[in-house]
């Protein structure tokens, strides 16, 4: 348990590192030369971010689901002692 | 002759299949390569490119062994280092923009010309699809999850400029190519593009180690799960890293019968012959040896080698010291059991022996 609260501090601590890095040379160093799409062509575009997220999520759910079916396998085999138990 | 690898560290991360003769020839060269390709003023993606080309092969070799024994655990270790390789790229990137005031033009990591959207894409579909087959398989391991999400929103927003590029190239170069949550993009956020996507790979990266690191406690050697199946895991793990690989010619002897016995051996590629002889010159096969069977465990408890054991192909051996197999057998009675049953079956086949067989005695 102690573990799992280090490794999450670790990993919070290289999140805040790497985005204040990311922002800082944003803010500092900048881009150049800085392209940023108009207004009305960006709203336009919404629909593909929002079909692009779908595919994403149907992809997760299936393997979410996938990995369900797995562990009720396990689970199963476990009870009855039949079938070894899947490592992972 | 029968020689154990040099490099017998513990552990996933060794050199185990190539002698270290070959990784330090294989360093040498790349040394040299770089070394020339600098002298020629070669750009820096062809320093690195002859840098990293020797290397391949070594990498291939190792692959396949850490598969045959590791299972599934050698494709995440490989594909661990490749997402860091991946992140060294946005990490070079970032490094040239602070170098060059922000100049887009001048700062395309390393590999420049593969900085384009079809690249892009495949890569990270490439991470997103191999994390989700990571998490299938080792889905007991929860910073799996916390990878796979980031990766999972790093996907969106590739899909996202992937399409726009294929399909509206002129909005795409006045400022599409910010995506969803670059800098005036989609949704948007205070980060532009490049300094996006390094934060991005960081997501990925960072929890993606840790669970590697969390998978490698579990990780060991398949040969030996295979030879003890009664050993648990922890038990599979701490002897996984007591194990030395050993590699035999064919016809070599690797334990000699009546000499003092120090190791246990699993056969884990070839074949080996347990033969024993008489002092009247008689010599009879007992067994034939496979990948998962072993041999040595009498000679450890009795202190004399029972048989011969000699390399009936191109063998290849994992052996594990005299007192980590003692250990072994006192603190585990299933081991012990799986043990026993092999001496007997040994025993009982070199005690119905009385002479030379019809085959093989001369």
């Amino acid at each position: 348990m102690k573990r799992g609260y280090i490794e999450a501090a670790v990993f919070v601590v290289v999140a805040i590192g790497a985005f204040s890095l990311a922002y800082w040379l944003a803010q500092t160093v900048g881009l150049h030369p800085l392209v940023v799409p108009p207004q009305d062509l960006r709203e336009k575009h919404w629909m593909v971010a929002a079909g692009a997220a779908a595919i994403v999520v149907v992809v997760d759910a299936f393997v979410f689901f996938l990995i369900i079916l797995k562990h009720r396998r396990e689970r199963r085999a476990k009870d009855t002692g039949t079938t070894p138990v899947l490592r992972g | 002759m029968v020689r154990p690898s040099r490099w017998n560290l513990p552990g996933v991360f060794s050199v185990q299949r190539l002698p270290i003769r070959v990784v330090l020839i294989t360093a040498a060269i790349s040394y040299l390569l770089q070394i020339g390709a600098i002298v020629q003023g070669y750009p820096l993606y062809g320093i690195v490119a002859v840098t990293i080309l020797p290397w391949i092969l070594v990498f291939a070799f190792e692959y396949i062994w850490k598969y045959e024994h590791y299972g599934f655990f050698a494709f995440l270790l490989v594909f661990v280092l490749l997402q860091l390789g991946h992140l060294s790229e946005h990490t070079v990137q970032i490094v040239q923009l602070y170098a060059t005031g922000g100049n887009l033009a001048k700062s395309h990591g390393v590999f420049g010309q593969l900085d384009f959207e079809t690249v892009h894409v495949i890569w990270d579909s490439s991470v997103w699809l191999g994390l989700a087959i990571c998490l299938y398989k080792f889905s007991r391991n929860r910073w799996l999850y916390v990878s796979f999400i980031f990766a999972s929103l790093h996907e969106v927003e590739h899909l996202y400029l992937y399409y726009i590029y294929n399909t509206d190239r002129t909005f795409y170069l006045m400022g599409g190519l910010t995506g969803v949550m670059g800098y005036q993009g989609v949704i948007g956020s205070p980060l532009y593009r490049p300094y996006l996507h390094f934060f991005y790979n960081f997501m990925v990266v960072t929890p993606m180690l840790i669970a590697f690191a969390r998978q490698t406690e579990h990780a060991y050697d398949q040969f030996l799960a295979k030879a003890l199946p009664d050993l648990s895991e922890k038990e599979l793990v701490e002897t996984t890293n007591r194990l030395e690989r050993v590699v035999a010619q064919a016809g070599d002897v690797i334990v000699r019968q009546d000499d003092p016995s120090d190791r246990f051996y699993i056969v884990t590629k070839g074949e080996v012959e347990l033969v024993v002889s008489s002092k009247e010159g008689w010599e009879r096969t007992l067994d034939t040896l496979v990948p998962g069977r072993f041999f040595g465990e009498l000679g450890i408890l009795t202190g004399r080698n029972a048989a011969t054991a000699r390399a009936k192909t191109n063998t290849e051996l994992l052996a594990l010291d005299s007192r980590s197999f003692t250990e072994l057998m006192k603190t585990d009675a299933k081991v012990r059991g799986d043990v026993d049953a092999n001496m007997r079956r040994l025993h009982d086949l070199k005690y119905a022996t009385t002479g030379p067989g019809p085959a093989d005695g001369h």
